[in-house]
């Protein structure tokens, strides 16, 4: 990956996965749910039928929220204008001409199929956990870097 | 080697996002998959296929069909074995290469929007990132520099994407998809 990011300093953006054996077959992939993958630090989400995966460093934030039978998860990705978290500054992209997938919004039943040991809203409210917890040990590290770098 | 048909009892198509169990078969009159669920047939006319790619999803195989006519139909429940007797069967059946899926792996959200017929392709480096089947989205409205798209959720799917949103740089960068 050559595509640059420029931010508070000229950064590579992160590559989630170099090799398509690398790539997960953990049962939420092929089941179509959400998959957290620690070791690649990546989001594997379902959409129209596939896993695509969506490396941590470009996700903004989660939210979930639960109104009546459903829970929601909405994802929030990295894009132009976007404000940085906890300052004044904008993210500033290198390649201004490109597309940006700005939002996804889930949704799964709170209801318990029979048979089932948990809701289908379980995914959702895991990934949102594991995502918070991935991010938090991302910028931990990324601030280590930095402070490193001097 | 010249069969009349292939068949695939253990196939599935994807349908707003979830996986429909049935039987698929390719014989003269084309792709066929068999709905038990419904006991309906469709029938797609190698005349009508405008590409077919082999694709890989979380180590199983798929079949992906541009039409002409503009739809795309998806099927899942291959093995890696199968690629050689499709293709070859494509090949002396229909005169039509099955060709292999270059996926983007890199985890980005960033790339550039097309369409094949009436499917939007987000692709990421020249390689696919999604496709999106137009006939998915329920409602779709436009801001600055955004485009909003909802979706029809299936009853089935475990986890249903009702929403999706892009970022647009300039205004005119992309035409209402819809």
């Amino acid at each position: 990956g050559k595509e640059e990011v420029a931010g508070p300093r000229l950064k590579k953006a992160n590559v989630a996965y170099r090799n398509i054996n690398n790539f997960p077959t953990d049962d939420e992939v092929k089941h179509l749910q959400i998959y957290v993958d620690k070791r690649a630090e990546t989001l594997i989400l379902p959409l129209f039928g596939e896993p695509v995966p969506f490396h941590i460093s470009i996700i903004k934030s989660v939210a979930q929220s639960v109104e009546g039978d459903y829970t929601y998860l909405r994802i929030n990705f990295l894009h132009p204008g976007a404000p940085v978290m906890g300052g004044q500054e904008k993210h500033v992209f290198s390649h201004p001409e490109a597309q940006f997938l700005k939002e996804l919004t889930f949704r799964s039943s709170n209801t318990k199929e029979p048979g089932e040991l948990a809701p289908a809203s379980s995914n959702l409210t895991n990934t949102f956990r594991l995502v918070k917890e991935l991010q938090k040990k991302y910028k931990t590290r990324e601030q280590e870097e930095r402070e490193h770098e001097g | 080697m010249n069969l009349d048909s292939i068949e695939f009892s253990n196939a599935s198509q994807e349908v707003t996002g979830s996986l429909v169990s049935g039987k698929l078969s390719f014989n003269n009159r084309g792709l066929v998959f068999r709905n038990p669920g419904t006991g309906k047939n469709l029938v797609v006319a190698p005349t009508d296929w405008e590409d077919v790619f082999w694709i890989r999803i979380a180590g199983a195989f798929g079949l992906k069909f541009f039409l002409k006519s503009g739809p795309m139909h998806q099927f899942a429940g291959f093995k890696e074995t199968d690629f050689e007797p499709i293709s070859k069967f494509f090949r002396n059946s229909y005169q039509i290469d099955l060709k292999e899926e270059d996926k983007s792996l890199k985890g980005w959200n960033w790339g550039s929007v097309k369409f094949r017929g009436k499917v939007l392709e987000f692709n990421v480096e020249r390689q696919v990132g999604f496709h999106l089947p137009l006939n998915y989205v329920s409602q779709c409205t436009t801001g600055k520099n955004e485009a909003v798209l909802e979706f029809h959720a299936h009853e089935d799917a475990s986890v249903a994407l009702m929403e999706m949103r892009f970022y647009i740089p300039q205004e005119g960068a992309e035409g209402d998809p819809l």
